[in-house]
Order: C-alpha cells, then sequence, then structure tokens
C-alpha cells in the first residue's frame, strides 16, 4: 500500500514531499490541510528552506519511534534518539538553531520546540553571569543601575 | 543599516520566547537570576522544570528563610511541568509543607527527587507510594523512611530492574521486606555497598526459584514459602534466620531435602534460628 505523500512549500519557494507522518508531527499542518489544501502543496510563509529541511530531517528521524511504539521494527532506542538529537543540535550555528526554534514553534512540533528551547537554555544561558547572557542573547541592558539593584534584591537568595 | 543592529535582528529571538525559555528550562536559581537581565524579563512567571533548591545552602539562611524562598516558588509556579526536585534541608517542623511540595511535583510530571534530611540528622518518614509514580526515573533519598507498598504490587510484576533501582538509590536502607509480590526466577540482592541493610524479609512468593544475597551486613532473614536455594556465600553477619517452610506437591524438579542441606551452611553462625518441622524432618 502506498502512503500518502504531502507537499510543503518553504517561504522562498523550496518543495518538499514527505510523507504524511513525518509531515503530522506537526500540530499547525493538519490545520492548514484541513483549511485549503487538501491535496495541494502547503506554503509555509514563516519557514525558509534551509530550515525547513532541518525539521524535515529531525521529523523523519522522529517518526520512525512514534511509528513503532518503542518496539516492533523500530531500530531506534530511546538513548540512540537522545544522542541523536545532540548531535543534531550540536552541528547548528546560533542562527539556525534561532531559527530551527521558531519554525518548530510555528510548526507546533512540541519535542522539536522542547529540544531547541533546552538547548539554548543550556548553551547559552545556564551557569552565565547577567552580562554574558545578554550578548550572547543581544539583549540590551534597560535598567538603570537603581532598578538592577532592586531586580537582583528581589531574587536574592538566587544569586548566591 | 548598522552593522550591530543588523547582527541583532538576524540573531535575537523574541522576547515571549527568550522569557519562556529562561523561565521554563534554566533550573529555578538560574531562572531567577535571569530576571536581571532585562526590565523586560523582572516580571517572568515561575514555571521552571527544575526545582533544585540545593544552593541555598551555599549561605547561612534561617529553615524560616528557606521555607519563604521554597514556599514563594511553589505558590507563583504555573508551568505545566517539574521534572526534578532536589530538597537539602532541616526538616523539622516543616514536614507538612515539604510533603505538599513533593505531591505539587508528582502532579507534574516528576522525573527525579532527592531529598536529603541529614542536616536534621532525624529521619522523615514520607507517608508516599513512590512505586505509582510512573514517570519517576531517578529516587535519591537520605534520612528518609518511606513503606513499600508492596500489597499495590499485587497485580504488578516485581522485576531485577525495581530491586536493584531500591538498592543503589537507596545506600542507607535498613530493611526491605517483599511480600506476596509476583516475581519470577532470581531474586538478586546487591547490597554490597551497603553498611546499615540489616533485614530482608521474603514471604509468600512462590514463582521465586532462587534467592541470590549479595549482602555482607545483613542480620535477619525471614522466609515463608516452598523451599528454595539462597546463596548466603556473601552474607558475613547473619544472626537471625526465620524459614517457614511450605510443602509443594508439585515434585517436578524439586528435592526439598537436598535445597535444606544445602542452605544449612548458613545457618551455623545465627543465634536464633526459627523454622517449621518440614526443616526438621528434611535434615
Amino acid at each position: 500500500m502506498s502512503k500518502k505523500n504531502i507537499v510543503l512549500k518553504s517561504s522562498n519557494g523550496i518543495i518538499f514531499e514527505v510523507e504524511e507522518a513525518v509531515a503530522l508531527q506537526s500540530e499547525t499542518i493538519p490545520y492548514m490541510i484541513e483549511d485549503d489544501c487538501a491535496n495541494d502543496t502547503i506554503p509555509l510563509a514563516n519557514v525558509t528552506g534551509d530550515i525547513l529541511a532541518l525539521v524535515i530531517e529531525y521529523c523523519k528521524k522522529h517518526v520512525v519511534v512514534a511509528d513503532g511504539d518503542g518496539g516492533g521494527s523500530s531500530s531506534s532506542s530511546q538513548e540512540d534518539l537522545k544522542n541523536w538529537d545532540a548531535q543534531f543540535m550540536n552541528d547548528l550555528d546560533q542562527s539556525k538553531i534561532f531559527n530551527l526554534l521558531l519554525a518548530a514553534d510555528f510548526l507546533n512540533i512540541k519535542t522539536l520546540f522542547d529540544l531547541t528551547c533546552q538547548f539554548v537554555a543550556d548553551t547559552m544561558i545556564k551557569g552565565k553571569s547577567v552580562e554574558e547572557v545578554r550578548r550572547t542573547l543581544n539583549i540590551e541592558k534597560d535598567y538603570t543601575s537603581e532598578e538592577e539593584a532592586k531586580a537582583r534584591q528581589e531574587n536574592e537568595w538566587a544569586f548566591k | 543599516m548598522s552593522e550591530s543592529l543588523h547582527k541583532r535582528m538576524k540573531f535575537s529571538l523574541p522576547d515571549d520566547v527568550l522569557e519562556l525559555i529562561m523561565s521554563t528550562f534554566l533550573p529555578i536559581q538560574n531562572a531567577l537570576r535571569c530576571r536581571q537581565v532585562s526590565s523586560r524579563f523582572r516580571k517572568a512567571k515561575i514555571r521552571s522544570r527544575y526545582l533544585d533548591f540545593s544552593g541555598i545552602n551555599s549561605v547561612k539562611r534561617s529553615q524560616l528563610k528557606v521555607v519563604d524562598i521554597i514556599d514563594e516558588v511553589f505558590k507563583n509556579h504555573i508551568g505545566l511541568e517539574i521534572n526534578q526536585l532536589v530538597l537539602i534541608l532541616n526538616h523539622i517542623g516543616i514536614e507538612d509543607k515539604i510533603l505538599m511540595w513533593i505531591k505539587k511535583c508528582i502532579d507534574k510530571n516528576l522525573k527525579e527527587l532527592v531529598l536529603d534530611f541529614s542536616k536534621s540528622k532525624k529521619v522523615l518518614e514520607i507517608p508516599i507510594n513512590f512505586w505509582a509514580i510512573e514517570t519517576l526515573t531517578v529516587l535519591k533519598l537520605k534520612w528518609c523512611k518511606f513503606e513499600i507498598p508492596i500489597n499495590s504490587l499485587l497485580k504488578t510484576k516485581v522485576t531485577k530492574e525495581m530491586i536493584d533501582a531500591i538498592f543503589s538509590n537507596c545506600i542507607h536502607l535498613e530493611m526491605l521486606e517483599l511480600i506476596k509480590c509476583s516475581m519470577y526466577g532470581i531474586l538478586n540482592i546487591n547490597a554490597q555497598n551497603h553498611k546499615k541493610f540489616k533485614s530482608l524479609v521474603v514471604y509468600s512468593m512462590p514463582d521465586l526459584l532462587t534467592i541470590d544475597l549479595d549482602a555482607p551486613t545483613l542480620e535477619c532473614y525471614q522466609y515463608d514459602g516452598y523451599v528454595r536455594i539462597v546463596d548466603f556465600s556473601r552474607v558475613n553477619a547473619l544472626k537471625e534466620a526465620k524459614l517457614h517452610y511450605n510443602r509443594s506437591y508439585d515434585w517436578h524438579n524439586y528435592n526439598p531435602s537436598a535445597m535444606v542441606i544445602a542452605n544449612m551452611g548458613a545457618y551455623v553462625g545465627v543465634h536464633v534460628l526459627a523454622t517449621t518441622n518440614i526443616f526438621l524432618e528434611e535434615d
């Protein structure tokens, strides 16, 4: 029996044809199919081709386990999948990580969103000083010295 | 467009996403520190999945202050998940609060629970059925007492992994009772690194065929059931053995006499040996 495919189109016009089970890890796509795109191309105006390729790579890897329900034909154990996820994220630069995170949010793929958020938290924020976090995430300091001191006082135990 | 502005536009995340990351995916202490990053995050919600309060002890604080800090976090926590709870404190007088905090975490998908009450030098009794927490993968308890409600495992298969998990996580375990548990084959007690494990009770577990004890400090062994082979070769301190043997009418592959004799060596040094007449008959 042939599997149903879904055609996705990135914001810069790149076409991807993927199995339905791969695409349906996104909770946004089913709504788009229902709305007006059945049997047609689904345009993803917020996701560029290179990021959509990454999303699809992730979903393809994860669909196997979802299918196998932890056994049967599934060859990927949870541990293997965790290692794969770590490698997948480590290979990306900051710009791609941010865009992948936003794409996961837009497409509503919870596991990918959690993975990217956790990666940002662990590698760009955790254990860093306030100043380092501002620098890494390009956040401007908008506190006055007094306000900053007060904010610190409000969360005093977190700094000691 | 200036280079810095271009860079900023290219590599930033929206404030709501940044706030979500900082408030949800960081350990609580780190999450609260992030409120200082920008005034936009000063009132960031508390959603941290990792409630590790071990850092609270880095400076001397009164127990009242510690409770206020932790309670404030729990009162304001609006996250859907709490995966980790680490409490290292003096529990005396705040037992109810601690149980309330633990229960709130259990309701929110708790995976890792670390409790250390060695500061109070008094054991806290925890009336929580840890086995019923399906999400729990790490359980580390110091100065805690809890009951393993074996009866609730009647319909559950006790696995080698469960027993191993008990012994690897509860390093100060003193007593383990297994009563009417459904467990097949070999019961391995791996307590070679334990200093306090003194008592093992195994009652009414007919599907066990062999009991393998690597428990140098075991002092009391109580058994009720069919005669089975017990390996006591790594038990050095046995003082008391209560053996209530039942007859099995399934004689296929079953020679109780040989097994009783094989086990005899272990009971040479005991101070108290209580047993049934089947033991005497077979002997």
